[in-house]
């Protein structure tokens, strides 16, 4: 409850009238963040443990499903995240000494081989999909195709597009069909540094 | 409470949103978006860096979200966020000022009608006068019209910590409003 000294002035209760006028939310703006949210469902453990935390949810019953969601967590974990324990998973590895920007994003690079394409297109949650938005490069001219950007702690879905035109998920890390898009999607896990 | 803008939700939106429900979400965008804008425009004086530090917080919410305590209150943990978001759009930007020499013209402003946007340059010019500690205490507690515990809960300060710099804030409004209604 405020308290009788915290009511403004007139002076400060016109001021405080003034700001109070809400800049008008730009559809556009909205629409951006729901893009980028697009594609970062979460996954199954964290919905789990979500769904676990309901005050209806008994006791024994939520330890359950958090145990449950804890070992769905490490598997998907060990089958999504690049670099990670199994032997042909893929080299997304984050370089040894690895620069946190400000913001906390960390690089990944990620890494097509396709020899003979003429361009490879990062696609992605984290570039709201934009096909030109990020572009890999094959400087040695030998079809491996790398590019390195910049990512925010969290599980990002991703495909290259091959030729401005063909959807490929990354060879090297299991995929799944996107529900939104209805193509293989590949995932990435960035962990919190 | 602060009584001028208290509005929560039905929980099951928020319940939806935690299990990644893309729609529940929108809700919450729609409904706290413009304020969220409103209140990272006061902190930081640009219209570009308040749109990309509300983004940023949204994602943020979104991904955190599973971990939100449904028994406490959505607005002051979104806030907190955002808060965050701001400060550290802060520091990106006085790191960003310190290799690019600014002139020491006005804050950006908003596009719109000459008058708007004088009326907003006065406004900005006086929030700038302001420690950003005060400024943002000002901001939740007579803006956003949140009480003292909620505001403990967004900045992490005590009571009357935040009580001193709402007074301190004021003060120094009302003698910067004197002074420049004496020039």
């Amino acid at each position: 409850v405020r308290d009788e000294r915290d009511v403004p002035d007139e002076v400060i209760g016109a001021l405080v009238r003034r700001l109070q006028v809400t800049p008008a939310s730009d559809p556009r703006a909205r629409a951006a963040i729901l893009a980028r949210v697009r594609g970062r469902r979460q996954a199954p453990w964290r919905t789990a443990i979500a769904m676990a935390w309901q005050p209806s949810v008994p006791l024994m019953a939520a330890a359950a499903l958090v145990v449950a969601a804890l070992g769905v967590g490490y598997v998907g974990r060990v089958l999504v995240e690049p670099g990670a324990t199994l032997a042909n998973t893929a080299e997304i590895a984050t370089p040894e000494l690895v620069p946190v920007s400000n913001d906390g994003r960390v690089p990944k690079t990620f890494v097509l081989k396709q020899p003979g394409a003429s361009s490879v297109t990062l696609v992605g949650d984290f570039n709201a999909w934009g096909e030109k938005s990020t572009v890999l490069r094959d400087p040695s001219g030998t079809g491996v195709w790398t590019v390195t950007v910049m990512l925010p702690p969290g599980r990002h879905s991703y495909a290259f597009l091959v030729n401005d035109s063909v959807w490929t998920a990354d060879p090297r890390v299991p995929s799944l069909v996107d529900a939104d898009f209805g193509r293989a999607t590949s995932v990435v896990l960035v962990p919190e540094r | 409470l602060g009584g001028l803008a208290v509005r929560e939700f039905d929980p099951d939106v928020i319940r939806r949103a935690k299990t990644g429900d893309e729609r529940a979400f929108a809700v919450l965008v729609d409904q706290y978006h413009a304020r969220c804008v409103r209140f990272a425009q006061q902190m930081l004086l640009s219209v570009e860096d308040a749109e990309e530090a509300v983004q940023d917080a949204f994602l943020r919410v979104y991904d955190a979200l599973p971990r939100f305590d449904e028994s406490l209150r959505f607005e002051p943990w979104l806030f907190r966020i955002l808060a965050n978001r701001c400060r550290t759009a802060r520091v990106r930007r006085r790191r960003r000022d310190a290799v690019v020499m600014y002139s020491d013209s006005a804050p950006e402003m908003a596009v719109g009608p000459e008058s708007d946007e004088a009326a907003q340059e006065e406004l900005w010019a006086l929030l700038e006068s302001l420690a950003a500690e005060q400024r943002e205490a000002f901001l939740l507690h007579h803006v956003e019209g949140m009480g003292y515990e909620d505001m403990a809960a967004v900045t992490g300060a005590g009571v009357s910590a935040l009580k001193m710099r709402v007074k301190r804030a004021c003060d120094v409004l009302r003698a910067r409003m004197l002074e420049v209604n004496r020039a």
